[in-house]
């Protein structure tokens, strides 16, 4: 990764939240709605128990109430209870269905909205990615670039539908809830609020050594599940070596360790608690006293008091302990959302200037003193070769020679770092990036292919708009059709990762197909026949020439004998060129071609597969 | 080769299998005693819980309203109750801490004992299993039995059964109390639960249906990204970057709407549960009401207060065991899967009184061996064979002939169907399998490297070997040199299966890895894909190497492997066609001669 400074932190998300302010503030005055109403159904529930019940079970009534509804049922009669209870079952049905009103419209109104601006901000991840060089994302695993577009994303939707909104759902509810205790008596509520800040570290504290704990079980997992599945896909590995007892041994170390360090957590979780038992306990004791204390020598409370306040200062308890929760598990989802932003706000690699060029549809295409330097090693050095339009171009070398990279220059997959890449006497640079690769029909080493219809795979270039006789075409250009007929879906096979596993020929040859559906000008194939057989490859690379007649072709590969066509060839060692000419000229100069091309065909005569029985590749 | 099942068969949950319950719960049974102690804690942790409500009702009854008791005749004031229903509350609830802490401690001990037990126990049997287990699934149904479905039921064990337990009694607790409180009471409530429950669980199923569908649309687009990321080339060289954006925002909006339809139904859940409740409660007030203005009642406020706690206490449980309920029979429903592995009977094993093999000198005999992977297939059809000590035979032949198949009999990867193999002219079925294989060295086509550094992978067959020994072996096959320009040598990690090594890379480890354990019979499947040649010189190079002083069989592609053996053996028709020197197979001009003449050129596959 590049070593640049993190700009800016968490508040670079906003911008894809920012749309949702008008429901996020609908979602908080609904909370409050909410959170008054949960209340006032306690504040009913007290009256009805003080002044209906008590008076009607011989208790003690005192005038007024600390209650906010007394004022429905001052109007009538202390001893017309059908009257009040009546009244206050009213308000306590009006008042719960405004609560689960409030609750179920907040919520819906917030999931969608939230999602909306999680799918905001994975997009961009998601187009950034695409817009990305390759070089560029190269630098990370697989792994992390999955999670820039799905974890960290999810990490900052709870940031923002979670985290914050229990947060200040919590502050509310510890506010409110105090404010109701006041009314009952100013100074009891000060005790348990005492105990709470206590809770709040405690938790805090629990928060953080669980989360370490659950990160070690994790690894610990990971390290049991990678045994495992070694264990069973290289099963005939340990048959061979007869290494069941080892495998046993090492499996045992891990699973135990596994075990032992969930038991570890269950410990972990017990000991705390136990403290937020203890808490509780303090809470609820404290009430009673200063419960029973104001009752008795204090200024009196009604049983309706008293069962408010015990409820209130143990749900307030509570909600600090889940506040403290929060607190920690925020912290740690903003590392994952950071990370995301960052890979959003890196610059691209390789990016257009103002006002590009578009390539033209005869390109020429020059090498001019071109070298390359990755990862501190230099891997192409003084690389100069024209390849005029319409020329069929050889580049040979060894692996790890240089011959991709020349491919991946063509493709502005990077930039050169000496030396210039031309076209049409141009800089590359100087052209629009899409025209650069549209010029090109591009089959890569690494086949791949998408887990689509082999029709959708030969006509990716399209897309939606596929152009049959296209695809016949191509598939027939590259011997693809040969095999498509023994499938039993015909094109409309579903190949790639999760569909039919092809052969490596077959893919091959399905590659082919999709570039020669591009058409491009220029042809670029890079080793893409190491799994054909001598005679299809000869058939395929007749075929292109013909298709190809007028338009430019560069094969790299290391089979001397299927340059042999080409006008030009260009032998790399080392990212050097070690030797350049037409075929002839360079067999009569018996240089590294030459050697190549002889000790290829002894091999040939000398060292032949044996062939197997079936034509078509397995 | 056999059959493999079909990938997307689904592992839908199924139902559950008693006999597989009842074998799954003999792995409790060395922990009985444990769980009888857990079990005895639960009870009394879900009565005590329940004590301090009630004595709050007697404070509010007889202390807030400064009455005091009379208790058979003794009279105390309010002060000295207080004190004592203050001690009584703290007493209660400190012991249900107590308690809370220890069967949390030992249910998750025991839990996880049992599946660590079961999972050693799958393991193990998994050792034992022959090839044609394998053969005939996915890895992935095999790993899923022993890891996924077993997680899922520690889970269950160690928290998932426990809260249901503790949940039902809870529940049978509270309703005691409330019927002690006042008996009609209490029935109002329970009717208040029924339809509570009854919508409660209509919801969950289309909350169920519902997340089901998200899966699979989120399953959707995580497989697009992932393609996505692989096909990255691709995707630019097409020119593809604004189609593909438009397929991605389309999955991410069909994922968006599968996302709110949850909710939709989700948040009806707190309503219900409560709305139902407090529905409930209010219709007590009225027959509380109707009950004391009829004076057939005597309770008082602090037990209706009481009665309104242990109310609210109900639904929680309810809802929980019928959640808690889904999950533990989806644990349950795979247990079937994973005890399947235990009863699976192993085709290739010891038989009885086996004795351990003696060093080998390397005489290797086929005796009218028949066999076939499947009943009724025939593979090898009276196959007889005399190999010394130390000469090499090449196996060639048309693809699916059977030369893999002779190669995996020498090591009793499977059994003969009729006759026997035998080495220095013992039956290898009267070895032990472990004596067997650890004197017969094998390398297949495709090399498996483990996570790990490199040395440990060259290791790998002989634990006990040194440093020394395994870079001796790597220098001897050719592999040091590449080694040593790795990042940390023979300590470089080796990740996601080797996958940073070339094929040609792999090989030479493999060749290292084989050439450590010095065997005197050797089994080699030559890979087809051609590589550079650079690499290929230096794999031909180890292979004479490895191959020199055992008695070797090579399933061979290369002419100048085939032609170096000492003898060359054509198998076509279910045995052996030709037999012979290279030379001498040319001069009869027959099968292994046509083939030969037809590859002038290069490669076929």
């Amino acid at each position: 990764m590049s070593a640049k400074k993190k700009k800016g932190g968490i508040g670079r998300s906003f911008k894809y939240y920012k749309p949702e302010m008008p429901v996020t503030v609908i979602f908080y005055i609904l909370l409050l709605v909410f959170t008054l109403t949960q209340q006032l159904v306690n504040q009913a529930t007290q009256l009805v128990l003080d002044k209906v019940f008590t008076p009607m079970l011989g208790g003690e009534v005192k005038e007024g109430s600390s209650s906010v509804f007394y004022f429905l049922i001052e109007g009538f009669e202390p001893n017309d209870y059908t009257g009040i209870l009546l009244t206050l079952t009213f308000t306590i049905v009006v008042v719960c269905f405004i609560n689960y009103l409030a609750h179920y419209v907040r919520w819906n109104l917030y999931h969608n909205s939230m999602f909306k601006a999680m799918t905001r901000n994975s997009s961009a991840g998601f187009r950034h990615f695409l817009d990305q060089a390759p070089s560029v994302v190269d630098r990370y695993k697989s792994g992390e670039i999955f999670n820039f577009l799905n974890g960290d994303v999810e990490s900052v939707r709870r940031l923002y539908l979670v985290f914050t909104p229990h947060l200040i759902e919590r502050v509310i509810s510890i506010l409110i809830g105090v404010y109701f205790i006041m009314r009952i008596n100013l100074y009891i509520a000060i005790p348990p609020m005492i105990v709470g800040i206590v809770a709040f570290f405690t938790a805090k504290e629990f928060n953080k050594r669980t989360r370490k704990k659950f990160d070690e079980i994790r690894n610990s997992n990971a390290n049991l599940n990678t045994c495992i599945q070694e264990n069973i896909n290289g099963v005939r590995v340990v048959r061979s070596f007869a290494t069941e007892k080892d495998e046993m041994k090492k499996f045992d170390k891990r699973s135990t360790d596994f075990r032992d360090k969930h038991v570890e957590l269950a410990k972990l979780q017990g000991k705390f608690g136990i403290a937020f038992a203890v808490i509780g306990l303090m809470v609820n004791l404290l009430s009673i006293v200063l419960g029973v204390l104001v009752a008795n020598l204090g200024g009196g409370m009604t049983v309706g008091e008293f069962n408010l306040f015990i409820t209130n200062a143990s749900a307030i308890n509570m909600q600090i302990i889940m506040l403290a929760n929060m607190v920690g598990n925020l912290q740690n989802s903003l590392v994952g959302g950071n990370r995301q932003l960052d890979f959003i706000d890196e610059p691209l690699g390789i990016d257009n200037v103002q006002n590009p060029e578009k390539v033209g549809d005869k390109p020429n295409l020059e090498f001019k003193d071109v070298s390359l330097t990755l990862r501190g090693r230099n891997v192409l050095d003084g690389i100069n070769f024209s390849i005029p339009y319409g020329s069929k171009v050889g580049i040979m070398g060894k692996t790890g020679s240089g011959k991709t990279l020349i491919m991946k220059l063509m493709n502005r997959f990077y930039d050169t770092s000496d030396g210039e890449f031309l076209i049409d006497g141009k800089n590359v640079k100087e052209y629009d990036v899409e025209s650069v690769r549209a010029m090109n029909s591009y089959v890569i080493q690494d086949v791949f292919l998408f887990s689509e219809t082999l029709n959708s795979n030969i006509a990716y270039f399209d897309g939606n708009d596929k152009n049959t006789d296209k695809i016949i075409h191509s598939s027939k250009t590259a011997c693809v059709d040969d095999f498509v007929d023994s499938l039993s879906d015909g094109y409309e096979t579903i190949v790639g990762e999760k569909g039919l596993g092809l052969s490596g020929g077959q893919k091959q040859r399905v590659s082919i197909a999709r570039a020669l559906y591009k058409d491009a000008p220029i042809m670029l194939l890079d080793d893409c026949t190491s799994a054909l057989d001598y005679e299809t490859e000869k058939k395929i690379i007749a075929n292109i020439k013909e298709q190809y007649q007028d338009k430019t072709v560069i094969i790299a590969t290391h089979r001397a004998t299927s340059v042999t066509f080409c006008d030009t060839i260009i032998f790399l060692e080392d990212g050097k060129i070690a030797e350049m000419g037409s075929p002839e000229e360079l067999i009569a100069k018996q240089g590294k071609y030459y050697e190549i091309l002889t000790t290829q065909e002894k091999l040939s005569n000398g060292e032949t597969e044996m062939p197997s029985a079936s034509k078509t590749g397995v | 080769m056999a059959k493999r099942n079909r990938y997307y068969e689904d592992e839908k949950t199924r139902k559950i299998d008693k006999k597989a319950v009842k074998r799954a719960l003999r792995f409790a049974i060395p922990y009985k005693a444990l769980i009888i102690k857990i079990f005895i804690a639960m009870f009394i942790m879900s009565f005590i819980a329940l004590l301090p409500t009630r004595i709050l009702a007697i404070i509010v009854d007889n202390v807030i309203t400064a009455k005091g008791i009379e208790f058979f005749g003794v009279k105390i004031d309010w002060v000295a109750l207080a004190i004592m229903l203050v001690g009584a509350y703290a007493l209660a609830e400190g012991s249900n801490a107590v308690f809370s802490y220890f069967r949390t401690k030992m249910m998750a001990k025991v839990g996880h004992s049992i599946v660590h037990d079961m999972r050693h126990a799958v393991y193990e049997r998994l050792q034992l299993l022959a090839f044609d287990y394998y053969d005939s699934r996915p890895n992935g149904k095999i790993l899923v039995r022993a890891t996924t479905y077993l997680d899922e039921l520690a889970t269950v064990y160690s928290s998932g059964v426990v809260s249901i337990i503790v949940d039902v009694f809870k529940i049978i607790f509270i309703v005691v109390w409330l019927m002690l409180v006042d008996f009609l009471l209490a029935l109002v409530i329970i009717a208040s639960v029924i339809p509570m429950m009854v919508l409660l669980t209509a919801i969950r199923t289309a909350v169920a249906r519902r997340r089901r569908k998200y899966r699979e649309k989120n399953s959707n687009r995580t497989a697009y990204i992932a393609e996505s990321i692989q096909g990255q080339l691709v995707t630019n060289a097409f020119n593809r970057k604004d189609k593909n954006m438009e397929i991605f925002k389309d999955l991410d909006n069909q994922r968006r709407k599968a996302w709110t339809r949850i909710f939709r139904v989700n948040e009806l859940t707190m309503p219900v549960m409560t709305g139902m409740f407090r529905l409930g409660i209010t219709v007590v007030y009225w027959v509380a009401f109707f009950l004391i203005s009829g004076g057939i009642s005597s309770i008082t406020p602090g037990l209706l207060v009481s009665f309104i706690s242990y109310s609210s206490m109900l639904p929680m449980p309810l809802n929980n065991i019928s959640s808690q309920l889904q999950e533990v029979m989806n644990a349950v429903a795979n247990l079937e899967s994973v005890m399947d592995v235990l009863q699976t009977e192993p085709t290739v094993k010891d038989k009885e009184n086996a004795e351990e093999m003696p060093e080998i000198v390397g005489d290797v005999k086929f005796d009218h061996v028949c066999f076939g992977y499947e009943k009724g297939q025939v593979v090898l059809a009276d196959v007889n064979f005399e190999v010394p000590a130390g000469k090499t035979v090449a196996l060639v032949g048309p693809t699916g002939s059977g030369k893999t198949s002779i190669v995996n009999l020498i090591n009793r990867f499977y059994n003969v169907n009729e006759g026997a193999v035998l080495i220095d002219g013992r039956d290898i079925s009267d070895y032990t399998l472990y004596s067997l294989r650890r004197q017969i060295g094998v390398m297949m086509q495709d090399s498996f490297i483990f996570s790990g550094t490199i040395i440990e992978n060259i290791r790998y067959g002989r634990q006990d070997k040194t440093d020394e020994e395994c870079i001796e072996a790597a220098k001897l096959v050719g592999a040091h040199d590449f080694i040593s320009a790795l990042p940390n040598g023979y300590y470089t990690e080796t990740i996601e299966q080797g996958g940073r090594l070339s094929t040609g890379q792999r090989q030479l480890i493999s060749f290292a890895r084989v050439l450590l354990i010095d065997p005197k019979i050797l089994i080699l499947d030559e890979a087809t894909a051609s590589i550079d040649s650079e690499s290929e010189e230096l794999i031909q190079k180890a292979l004479e190497v490895v191959c020199n002083g055992r008695t070797s069989f090579v399933v061979a592609h290369r002419l100048s492997t085939i032609k170096n053996a000492d003898c060359i053996f054509y198998i076509s028709n279910h045995t052996i066609a030709e037999a012979g020197t290279h030379e001498s197979l040319m001069d009869e001009r027959g099968l292994y001669y046509d083939l030969v003449s037809s590859s002038k050129t290069n490669v076929l596959k």
